[in-house]
C-alpha cells in the first residue's frame, strides 16, 4: 500500500480534530500490528473499503477522550449513544476525505460502531495493520488501516 | 395514445371469449326493455278501458235519469219551477246519453265525468257491439219523442201528447236500455280484465326468461372463468417453478430501468437480500458497482431500447460483462463478487401486430469462482516467477545461515517496530527514534551484505536514506515516519516470503536427502559454526571488489567459542562493522599501496581468542593507511558542533573518540558501505552494553588495530543478554 493512500486516512482524522475547538492534535509514529492481536481502545468506528484496495480503516479511542471531545464541542450529554455518534462522525469524516481524494474508484461503506477491537471479518488474521497513534490533549487514540491490494 | 385511437382501439377490440357473455347480457337487457315497453303500452290501454267502463256505467245511470225526469215532468205540469228543472235535466241527460252512445259506436270526443273531454274508441267486441246496436234501435225513437216534446215546449204549443208519447216510450224501453247498457259495461270490463291477464302472463314470461338468462350467464361463464383461471394458474405455477429453479438471476427492466414484478429466486442469493420489484436498476447498480460503471451501464441499456441499433453489434459494449460488485453488509464491510450481467431485448406485439422492444431481460450470473480461479492461476504464475527469482538470489547462501538471518531479521524488525510504537510526544523523542532505528537497520544491512543478500541490503540502504532525511528534517513529526513504516512493512512481507520459501526448500532438502542417503553420503564440510563465519570471506571480498581494493582476510578462532545466539549475533554485527571500516577506510587502493611500497593486496587479521574463562578478545587489524586524524579534525570543523578553537586543541586521543560519535563519518560520499557514521557508534553501544573495552591503536600509513574485550556469554551461562524489548524501550 502506498504512503499516499495511508496519508489520506490520517488526514481524515486530523481534519476532524481541526474542526473542534482544540485543534492541537499530534500524529505519532506509525507502526505495525499483526491482526491476530489488533490494536483498539474502548470504542471503535469502522469503515469498509473496497476497490483497488480492500479492507477496513477504523478510528479507535478511549471513552475518556471521547467524553472530553464531546464536552469540547459543546455537547454536555456524554452518554454512550453520543459517544458512539461521535466516533461515527470521525469515521464519516475519514470516509468523506477518502471519497473526495480517491473519487469513484473506491467504495466506502457507512461506518459501523463497536466496542473494542474489530473482529476477523474486518481484519484478516494473516495480515498486518498500520497503526497511526493520534495524541489529543493527554489522551491517545489511533487510526488503524488494514488494506490489501 | 389520443382519444381517437382509444376509441378505435375499443371498436377493434377482439371480443373473443367475451362475445358470449356480452350477447347474453344484451339479451337480458333487451328482454327487460321489451317487457317494460309492453307493460307501458298495456297499462295505457287498461287506463283507456277504465274510462270506457266508467262512461258505460254513466249511460246506465243516464237512461234511468231520463225515465225519471220524464215521469217528473208528467207529474209536475202545474208546477212550472219543478217542470223547468226537470226539463233542463232531461235535455242534459239526453245530450250526454246521445253523445256517449255515438262515441261508443263511432269513436270520438265525449264529455267525461268532470269537465274534461275523454277520447272514446269504437267498441269492437261482439257483446258490446250487439248491446249498442240494440240500444241504438230503441234510442232513436225514444230520442225523437223527446225532441218532439222539446220542440212543442219551445214553440209554446200543447205538449201533453208528445210528453205522453215520450213517457210511454220511457216506460217501454227503460229496462231494456238499462240491461243493454249493463251488457256494454260488462263487456268493456271483460276486455280490460283480459288485457290485465295478458299483461301478467307476459310479465311472468319475461321475468322467467330473464332468470333463465341470468342462470345461463352464471353457470356458463363462471365455469369458463374457472377454467381460464386454472390455465392461468398453471402457467403461473410453471413460471414460478422456472424462476425458482433457474440458476441465474433473471428479471425484466423497462425503459425507465424499473425492475419488473417477478424475478428468479437466485437473484436474491446473487445480489443479497433486497427488494427488487419496482426498484430502479440504476439505483441497484449504484449501490454495488462504482458510479462510473453504473452510468456506463445505463447508457448501454438505453441503446438496447433503441430499435434502430442492432443488438448483436453492441453486445461487446456491455460494461457489466464481468464486473466486480461490492455488496455492503450490515457489519460495515463489503462482500465482493464477480458477476456477469447479460442483456437481451424482449419483444411484444403491439396493436398493429408489429413486434416492439417492451423490456430488456437481464441475466445475472455469479462468476466469482471462475474469476477467482483465473486470478489464483495468474497469481501462482507470478508467485512462481518471483519465487524463482528469489531462489536464484538465495542459492549462494547456506540454508542454515539464511534461516539464522531470517530469524535475526524478524527480531530486528520487531525492535524497529517497537521503537515506532513507543509514544513520543516531544519532538526530541520523535527525532531520537530515527537514530535508534538507524542503528538497527544499519546492523541489519551489514549482515545482509555479509551474506550477499542484495535485495535486503538495498532495502535497508533505502531505509537508511529515509532515516537520514528524517534526521535532518526540521519540525520532525510522527507523521513523517509513515514512509519508513511502509518500507518496514514491505521488508517484513518480503522476508516472510523468503522464510516461506526456505521452509519449502528445507522440506525439499529433507526429502531428497532421505532419498539419497543410502547411496550417497555427502563429504563432510565441517559443522555449522564454521559455516557461520564462512560468509565473512565473501563479505570482505565483495566489499573490496565494490570499493576497488584487493584484500585478504585472515580469520582465526571464530568457531572456537560457543556463544549464546543473540550475543553471537551482536558479536557478528561488531565484526562486520569493523571489517567494513577496515576495507572502506583502512586498506588503500592497490595503486596507492604500490606507491607506498606495500603489497598491492591489503591484509586484515581477524582473531577471536579466549583470554580467560570469562573473557574473550576480538582483534581486527588492517595494514592500511591508519587513522587520518586530520581528516577527523576537518570533519569536526565542518560539522559545526564544536567551536573551532576547541577542535584545534584536541589531541589525537580525543579525535579518536569522535569516530564513535553518532553521525560522524569521514567518507566523502554516502554509499551502501560507508558514510553515515552510525556503524562505529553501534559498535560502541554493544561494547558498553556488555561492559566491554575498546582499544584502538594506529600508525599513520602502517596499520590500524581495534582490540575489543568482551565477556563470554554462552547459552547456559547466566550472563545478561539484552533482549529485544529492552532495546526497543
Amino acid at each position: 500500500m502506498s504512503q499516499e493512500t495511508l496519508q489520506v486516512f490520517i488526514d481524515g482524522v486530523v481534519r476532524y480534530f481541526h474542526h473542534t475547538n482544540d485543534k492541537e492534535v499530534k500524529v505519532g509514529t506509525p507502526y505495525l500490528v499483526e491482526n491476530d492481536n489488533p490494536a483498539a481502545y474502548d470504542v471503535t468506528g469502522i469503515i469498509g473499503i473496497s476497490g483497488p484496495y480492500r479492507g477496513c480503516v477504523y478510528f479507535t479511542a478511549p471513552r475518556i477522550l471521547l467524553k472530553h471531545l464531546l464536552l469540547s464541542i459543546g455537547e454536555l450529554d456524554t452518554s454512550n449513544e453520543h459517544i458512539f455518534d461521535l466516533v461515527g462522525e470521525v469515521a464519516n469524516t475519514i470516509s468523506g476525505n477518502a471519497r473526495s481524494r480517491f473519487g469513484h474508484e473506491f467504495m466506502i461503506s457507512v461506518p459501523v460502531m463497536i466496542e473494542g477491537a474489530p473482529n476477523q471479518i474486518h481484519l484478516p488474521r494473516q495480515m498486518r495493520s498500520y497503526v497511526i497513534p493520534v495524541y489529543w490533549k493527554a489522551y491517545h487514540a489511533a487510526v488503524v488501516i488494514c488494506l490489501e491490494q | 395514445m389520443t382519444t381517437g385511437e382509444h376509441m378505435s382501439g375499443l371498436f377493434n377490440f377482439d371480443f373473443g371469449k367475451y362475445r358470449g357473455i356480452l350477447i347474453s347480457v344484451a339479451l337480458f337487457l333487451l328482454l327487460d326493455a321489451s317487457v317494460l315497453i309492453f307493460n307501458f303500452y298495456v297499462s295505457y290501454e287498461i287506463a283507456d278501458d277504465a274510462v270506457g267502463v266508467n262512461l258505460a256505467g254513466r249511460q246506465r245511470m243516464l237512461s234511468q235519469r231520463m225515465a225519471k225526469t220524464l215521469l217528473i215532468l208528467d207529474a209536475s205540469k202545474d208546477d212550472p219551477v219543478a217542470f223547468k228543472k226537470a226539463f233542463d235535466e232531461l235535455q242534459l241527460s239526453k245530450g250526454l246519453f246521445d253523445e256517449t252512445l255515438n262515441g261508443f259506436i263511432n269513436g270520438g270526443q265525449v264529455r267525461g265525468a268532470g269537465k274534461d273531454m275523454a277520447q272514446l274508441e269504437p267498441v269492437t267486441n261482439r257483446l258490446g257491439k250487439d248491446s249498442l246496436q240494440n240500444t241504438l234501435q230503441l234510442w232513436l225513437p225514444y230520442k225523437k219523442s223527446i225532441d218532439i216534446f222539446s220542440e212543442s215546449i219551445a214553440r209554446g204549443e200543447d205538449y201533453s201528447n208528445p210528453l205522453a208519447v215520450a213517457v210511454a216510450l220511457a216506460r217501454t224501453h227503460n229496462l231494456t236500455m238499462l240491461s243493454a247498457m249493463n251488457d256494454l259495461t260488462v263487456s268493456l270490463e271483460q276486455v280490460a280484465a283480459s288485457k290485465a291477464i295478458r299483461l301478467r302472463g307476459i310479465q311472468t314470461l319475461g321475468i322467467c326468461l330473464a332468470i333463465i338468462n341470468f342462470l345461463f350467464i352464471m353457470f356458463h361463464f363462471v365455469r369458463q372463468l374457472r377454467d381460464s383461471d386454472k390455465v392461468i394458474e398453471r402457467a403461473r405455477r410453471e413460471t414460478t417453478e422456472i424462476l425458482e429453479t433457474v440458476n441465474e438471476g433473471l428479471f425484466l427492466i423497462d425503459k425507465q430501468l424499473i425492475i419488473g414484478g417477478q424475478h428468479s429466486a437466485k437473484l436474491v442469493e446473487v445480489l443479497g437480500t433486497q427488494q427488487f420489484a419496482g426498484q430502479s436498476f440504476q439505483v441497484l447498480l449504484e449501490s454495488i458497482v462504482s458510479a462510473k460503471d453504473a452510468e456506463t451501464a445505463r447508457g448501454f441499456i438505453e441503446l438496447l431500447f433503441d430499435p434502430k441499433i442492432k443488438e448483436k453489434l453492441i453486445g461487446d459494449l456491455n460494461p457489466l460483462n464481468s464486473v466486480e460488485v461490492n455488496i455492503a453488509n450490515q457489519s460495515g464491510g463489503f462482500l465482493t463478487k464477480h458477476l456477469q450481467f447479460s442483456f437481451a431485448r424482449a419483444y411484444q406485439k403491439n396493436e398493429d401486430d408489429v413486434a416492439e422492444i417492451s423490456h430488456v431481460l437481464v441475466t445475472v450470473l455469479d462468476v466469482s469462482e471462475q474469476v477467482k480461479l483465473v486470478r489464483a492461476l495468474n497469481e501462482s504464475r507470478k508467485h512462481n516467477e518471483s519465487q524463482l527469482e528469489m531462489i536464484t538470489s538465495l542459492l549462494h547462501t547456506h540454508p542454515g545461515l539464511l534461516r539464522e538471518f531470517i530469524a535475526n531479521s524478524f527480531n530486528c524488525f520487531n525492535r524497529i517496530n517497537n521503537v515506532l510504537r513507543q509514544p513520543a510526544k516531544t519532538s526530541q523523542a520523535v527525532r531520537d527514534k530515527a537514530v535508534n532505528i538507524f542503528r538497527e537497520i544499519h546492523n541489519f544491512k551489514g549482515e545482509a551484505a555479509s551474506l550477499k543478500l542484495e535485495f535486503f541490503e538495498i532495502a535497508a540502504h533505502k531505509m537508511e536514506d529515509t532515516l537520514a532525511e528524517l534526521r535532518d528534517k526540521p519540525d520532525l513529526t510522527g507523521n513523517d515516519y509513515l514512509g519508513l513504516t511502509v518500507q518496514l512493512e514491505n521488508l517484513i512481507s518480503y522476508t516472510q516470503q523468503v522464510e516461506h520459501l526456505t521452509e519449502r526448500l528445507g522440506q525439499f532438502a529433507i526429502v531428497s536427502s532421505n532419498k539419497f542417503k543410502a547411496a550417497y553420503t555427502p563429504p563432510s564440510t565441517g559443522n555449522k559454526r564454521e559455516h557461520a563465519w564462512d560468509h565473512l570471506q565473501d563479505f570482505v571480498q565483495n566489499l573490496a571488489l565494490r570499493n576497488g581494493k584487493l584484500v585478504k582476510l585472515v580469520a582465526s578462532g571464530l568457531s572456537e567459542i560457543e556463544l549464546e545466539a543473540n550475543y553471537g549475533q551482536q558479536l557478528k554485527e561488531i565484526i562486520i562493522q569493523l571489517l567494513r571500516n577496515a576495507v572502506v577506510h583502512g586498506i588503500e587502493a592497490p595503486n596507492d599501496r604500490e606507491m607506498s611500497e606495500k603489497n598491492m593486496e591489503g591484509r586484515i587479521d581477524l582473531r577471536l581468542a579466549k583470554i580467560s574463562t570469562t573473557e574473550m578478545e576480538l582483534t581486527v587489524m588492517d595494514d592500511g593507511a591508519g587513522l587520518d586524524y586530520e581528516a577527523i579534525r576537518a570533519k569536526a570543523f565542518t560539522s559545526g558542533k564544536w567551536p573551532d578553537d576547541e577542535i584545534e586543541s584536541w589531541t589525537n586521543k580525543h579525535l579518536l573518540g569522535l569516530i564513535f560519535h553518532e553521525g560522524f563519518s569521514t567518507a566523502k560520499e554516502i554509499s551502501k558501505d560507508a558514510g553515515r557514521g552510525m556503524g562505529m557508534e553501534a559498535v560502541m553501544n554493544h561494547v558498553l552494553e556488555h561492559r566491554g573495552k575498546i582499544t584502538v591503536s594506529s600508525r599513520r600509513g602502517r596499520h590500524c588495530r581495534f582490540v575489543i574485550t568482551l565477556p563470554i556469554i554462552t547459552a547456559n551461562s547466566n550472563g545478561h543478554v539484552n533482549n529485544d524489548s529492552e532495546i526497543a524501550a
